[in-house]
C-alpha cells in the first residue's frame, strides 16, 4: 500500500512518536530454538505442497521444479515436526541439530 | 511506515516468539494472507501479542492496535465506525481474539457489536484455555481437560461460540481448523464480504497446554473434527451448513488420549464425553436438515 | 455573532460537542448524563449531527469504541457519570497513555457505595491519576465554553492528553442557564478540523499501536506524558487568551475573586464555587475581607496560579466535595495545601457529598470556623453539616 502513498506524491520523513507504537517489523531468530530438523528425502519428495502448507512458521517453499524440492529457512525452523509429520510420502525425517547428513 | 528489518513471504515476519508447533502461528498467517495488507488488525494480550510485538519491534507489516483483554470487539467497532466517518469503507477491520478473551471477559463486548450490526471480521482463536498466561481454564475449555485452574479435570462443559452468535442473529459465523486450511481460508474469504458482523471460532492447538509432542499439531486437530469434537459448520442465509462429515467417526478416545491434559479421565468419563459430543453432532446434523 | 440559548448543563455539553463536529460517538446511559446520550441521538437523527452513533452495551466499550474511532482518525466522543467513569477506568489509562486526546463531559455524580444518584466529585476525582487533563465548570456557559477549549487544549501538538470536562451532576447537569452560543463558522474558526497529530491506524502507513513496552522505554513514555501536563498549562493560558479575543470570556486555571486583600478564602471547585462568591460579596458588604478562589483546571493543578493568588492570605479554607478517605485530607485539599507550601493556615473541609446542598449558610460557617481555628488545633479535615449521631442514623431490628 505504500505505492497509494507514492502516487500522493507523499515522501517518507522521520517524526518522534509519543507513548507505546513498534515502528519495526523484525523477526526473532528462532532457528536457534531447534533440537531436530527436517531432512527431506528429495528422490521420494513429490513436491505435493504439504509440508509447506502447514508449517506454522512459513519457513519452507516447495519447489515445483528445480533443486531444491524444498527449500527451508533455518534462520526461522523450531524443528517442531509438523511436517515431517504430514508428509503423505513419509520422506522428511526429523535428525538431530548438527548431527544431519551433509 | 514500517522499518523493515527482516526479509518475510507475506504480512507476518517468520521469526515469533510462538512455541513450536503453535497452531496460532499457522491462522494468523492464513488469516491475513486472505484479508492482505488493506486491513487493520485489534488483537489483545493473549498469545496474539506475540504478533502484536515488543518495544519497537513488531511481526506484523500492516497497522494494528493492541486493545485491552475484554474490548476486542467494542475496539474493532469504533475502528470501523472511524474508518466509515472518514470514507474509508474498503479497508477490512480484523478483530483477532483467543477464547479466553472472547467467550470470558469479552463476551459482553463482542455481544454488543454482534446486536449493533457492526462490520467487524471477528476471528477467535481457541487454544481452549488462558495459555499466554500459563494455561488456565476458560469457559471454553473442554469438558474433563486440565488446567492450571481445573488440575482434577473441568467439571462443566464449554461455552459454545457459535451459537452464541447465531442466537444474536449473525448473518456469518463458521468453525475452523488448522487441519483444514482451505476450508479456513475460503470461510475468512466469505466473512470479509459480509455486510456485518461475522465470526470464525479455529480450533487452535496448544502442544505447551494440551500436552503432546508439538509434530502432531495438525494430525490431532484432524482426529478432533473426525471424532466430532470439533465440527466444521457454517451459520449463512440463516441456515446451518454442516462443511464435513467423516464417513465414519473415530473413537473420541484416539483424540483424547493422545494430549496430556486428559490422561486422567476415566473409561467412564470418556464414554460420557463422546455420548455428550456425538449428541451434539447428531443435533446439528438435525439442525442442518431442517 | 452570538446568539444565546436556553440550556442545562448537559445540553450545553452536547452542544459544545456537536458544534465541535465528532464525527462517532458512542454512549451509554447514567443518571444524571443520559440526556446527553439521548439529546446526541436526536441530533444524529434529525442530520443536525453529522456523526455515526454507537448505542454501546456498557461504559468501557464507550471509551473503547470512542478511542478506536479517534485512533482511526476522526474525533470521536463520549460522556459519563458517576459508576459509569469507574467502569471506564482501565480504557481511561490506555487513551491517556495513548496520547489519544479524547474530550468527554464527566457529569459528577457520588460513586457507590452508598449508592446515590446526587453530585460529588468522587468519580472524577477517582480518575485524578489517570494521566487525562480535568476542568471544573461553575456553570452552564463555562461547560459550553471550557468543552470548545478542551478540543483545543488536548489535541494540541505540545499536550496530546485525553480531557476530562467535569460539571456537577444535576446543580448544572438539570440546570437551564442562559448561554451565549457562538455561530457554527466561529467555532469552526477556533476549534478546526480533527487531524490525528501522533500515530493513527492508516493501513497505508502503518504502525502498530500500543504492544507491550518493557522496562527498557516504559519510563520514558511516562516522562513523555508528563511533558504534555507541563505544556497543558501553558497551552491553557493560551488557548483562553484565543478564546477572550475571539469569544470575550476569559478563562482561568485558577480564578480569584477578591482575594487580592483577603484575610479568608474559601477554595473551591465546580457549582458550589458561585455560592462562595455569592457569601463573599455579603461577607464583604458587612466589612469582612473574605474572598473565594476557583479553581478550573485540576490537571495540571496550577500550583503557580494558586500560590500568587493566595499570597498574603493568612487563612485559607479547601472545600473537597469527595471525601478523601484514608488522607490526610481530600484531593484538592492536598493539592492547595502543597502549593502554599507553608505560608499560610489552611484547613480542610469536607461537605457536599451525595448530592448534600453546599448552601449559603454552609459557606458562611466555614468562614465562621475558619476564622475561630487556632494554629495548634487538630489539623484533621472538618466534616461540615454532619448529622447529630452519625454513628446511629440506622437502627435494624434484628433475631438474636
Amino acid at each position: 500500500m505504500q505505492e497509494l502513498q507514492n502516487k500522493l506524491g507523499k515522501t517518507l520523513r522521520p517524526f518522534n512518536a509519543l507513548g507505546p507504537v513498534a515502528t519495526i517489523f523484525g523477526a526473532v531468530n528462532t532457528g536457534a530454538w531447534r533440537y531436530e530438523r527436517p531432512v527431506v528425502d528429495a528422490a521420494r519428495c513429490l513436491r505435493c505442497g504439504v509440508c509447506g502448507r502447514y508449517c506454522p512458521v512459513d519457513a519452507i517453499t516447495v519447489q515445483k521444479s528445480g533443486d531444491p524440492c524444498v527449500d527451508i529457512m533455518w534462520e526461522f525452523c523450531k524443528g517442531c515436526g509438523i511436517c515431517a509429520n504430514e508428509c503423505p510420502q513419509k520422506c522428511i525425517i526429523m535428525e538431530e541439530e548438527g548431527n544431519e547428513n551433509g | 511506515m514500517y522499518n523493515e528489518k527482516t526479509l518475510a513471504k507475506g504480512l507476518v515476519s517468520h521469526g515469533v516468539n510462538t512455541c513450536a508447533g503453535c497452531g496460532l502461528e499457522i491462522v494468523f498467517r492464513n488469516v491475513l494472507a486472505v484479508l492482505g495488507e488493506d486491513t487493520v488488525v485489534v488483537a489483545p494480550p493473549g498469545c496474539v501479542a506475540l504478533f502484536s510485538g515488543l518495544d519497537d519491534v513488531t511481526n506484523m507489516k500492516i497497522a494494528g492496535y493492541q486493545c485491552n483483554l475484554e474490548n476486542t470487539a467494542a475496539s474493532a467497532a469504533g475502528i470501523r465506525a472511524g474508518l466509515d466517518a472518514l470514507g474509508n469503507t474498503h479497508t477490512t477491520v480484523l478483530a483477532f481474539a483467543g477464547d479466553g478473551a472472547t467467550v470470558d471477559i469479552g463476551i459482553q463486548s463482542l455481544s454488543g457489536m454482534i446486536e449493533r450490526g457492526d462490520r467487524v471480521l471477528y476471528v477467535c482463536y481457541d487454544n481452549e484455555a488462558y495459555m499466554n498466561t500459563g494455561i488456565q481454564g476458560s469457559s471454553s475449555t473442554p469438558q474433563g481437560a486440565s488446567t492450571t485452574t481445573t488440575p482434577a479435570g473441568k467439571s462443566t462443559a464449554r461455552k459454545d461460540l457459535i451459537q452464541i452468535a447465531i442466537a444474536h442473529g449473525i448473518p456469518y459465523a463458521a468453525s475452523a481448523s488448522v487441519a483444514y486450511l482451505p476450508d479456513l481460508q475460503k470461510k475468512v474469504k466469505k466473512a470479509s464480504r459480509v455486510q456485518g458482523p461475522s465470526l470464525i471460532h479455529v480450533h487452535t492447538p496448544c502442544p505447551t497446554g494440551w500436552l503432546f509432542p508439538p509434530a502432531k499439531s495438525i494430525e490431532l486437530c484432524r482426529n478432533a473434527v473426525l471424532t466430532a469434537a470439533w465440527v466444521l459448520y457454517e451459520w449463512e442465509n440463516e441456515k446451518i451448513a454442516i462443511n464435513y462429515t467423516p464417513e465414519r467417526l473415530l473413537p473420541l478416545e484416539d483424540y483424547l488420549l493422545a494430549q496430556g491434559r486428559f490422561k486422567g479421565l476415566t473409561q467412564e468419563e470418556i464414554a460420557e464425553m463422546q455420548q455428550m459430543i456425538v449428541g451434539k453432532y447428531r443435533r446439528l446434523l438435525a439442525a442442518a436438515e431442517m | 455573532m452570538a446568539e444565546y440559548m436556553m440550556l442545562d448543563g448537559n445540553a450545553a455539553a452536547v452542544q459544545g460537542m456537536a458544534m465541535s463536529r465528532v464525527k462517532v460517538v458512542a454512549a451509554y446511559p447514567i443518571t444524571p448524563q443520559s440526556s446527553i446520550a439521548e439529546r446526541l441521538s436526536d441530533l444524529v437523527a434529525s442530520g443536525e449531527l453529522q456523526a455515526t452513533y454507537m448505542r454501546v452495551e456498557s461504559e468501557h466499550s464507550a471509551l473503547s469504541a470512542t478511542l478506536g474511532a479517534q485512533l482511526a482518525g476522526v474525533r470521536a466522543g463520549t460522556a459519563t457519570s458517576s459508576v459509569g467513569l469507574a467502569l471506564m477506568h482501565e480504557i481511561c489509562n490506555a487513551a491517556s497513555g495513548m496520547r489519544v486526546p479524547i474530550v468527554m463531559p464527566v457529569v459528577n455524580r457520588a460513586l457507590a457505595s452508598p449508592w446515590s444518584l446526587w453530585c460529588d466529585h468522587q468519580d472524577s476525582m477517582a480518575e485524578r491519576d489517570s494521566g487525562w487533563l480535568q476542568l471544573y465548570c461553575q456553570n452552564v456557559q463555562e461547560i459550553y465554553d471550557l468543552t470548545l477549549m478542551a478540543y483545543r487544549l488536548a489535541e494540541h501538538e505540545r499536550v496530546l492528553l485525553p480531557a476530562m470536562v467535569c460539571f456537577d451532576g444535576f446543580f448544572l447537569s438539570h440546570s437551564m442557564q442562559k448561554v451565549a452560543v457562538p455561530a457554527q463558522a466561529e467555532v469552526d474558526s477556533f476549534v478546526g478540523p480533527y487531524t490525528p497529530k501522533n500515530v493513527w491506524l492508516d493501513p497505508t502507513d502503518p504502525v502498530f499501536i500500543n504492544d507491550l513496552i518493557t522496562m527498557e522505554e516504559f519510563t520514558e513514555m511516562k516522562y513523555q506524558m508528563k511533558e504534555g501536563f507541563a505544556s497543558a498549562a501553558d497551552v491553557f493560558n493560551e488557548v483562553s487568551a484565543e478564546f477572550a479575543e475571539r469569544f470575550g470570556r476569559r478563562y482561568c486555571a485558577a480564578e480569584g475573586y477578591m482575594t487580592e486583600d483577603a484575610e479568608a478564602v474559601i477554595v473551591s471547585l465546580g457549582s458550589m464555587s458561585g455560592t462562595v462568591r455569592h457569601v463573599v460579596r455579603e461577607m464583604r458588604s458587612r466589612g469582612e475581607k473574605v474572598g473565594a478562589l476557583k479553581v478550573t483546571c485540576f490537571r495540571p493543578f496550577p500550583q503557580k496560579e494558586v500560590a500568587r493568588l493566595l499570597a498574603g492570605v493568612g487563612r485559607v479554607a479547601v472545600f473537597d466535595r469527595s471525601a478523601g478517605l484514608g488522607a490526610a485530607g481530600g484531593p484538592l485539599f492536598l493539592e492547595v495545601k502543597d502549593a502554599l507550601d507553608g505560608k499560610a493556615f489552611v484547613k480542610n473541609y469536607i461537605g457536599g457529598l451525595g448530592g448534600r446542598d453546599v448552601g449559603a449558610s454552609t459557606v458562611e460557617r466555614v468562614f465562621a470556623d475558619l476564622r475561630a481555628a487556632r494554629e495548634e488545633d487538630d489539623r484533621a479535615p472538618v466534616w461540615c453539616d454532619v448529622k447529630e449521631h452519625p454513628m446511629q442514623i440506622r437502627q435494624v431490628l434484628r433475631f438474636v
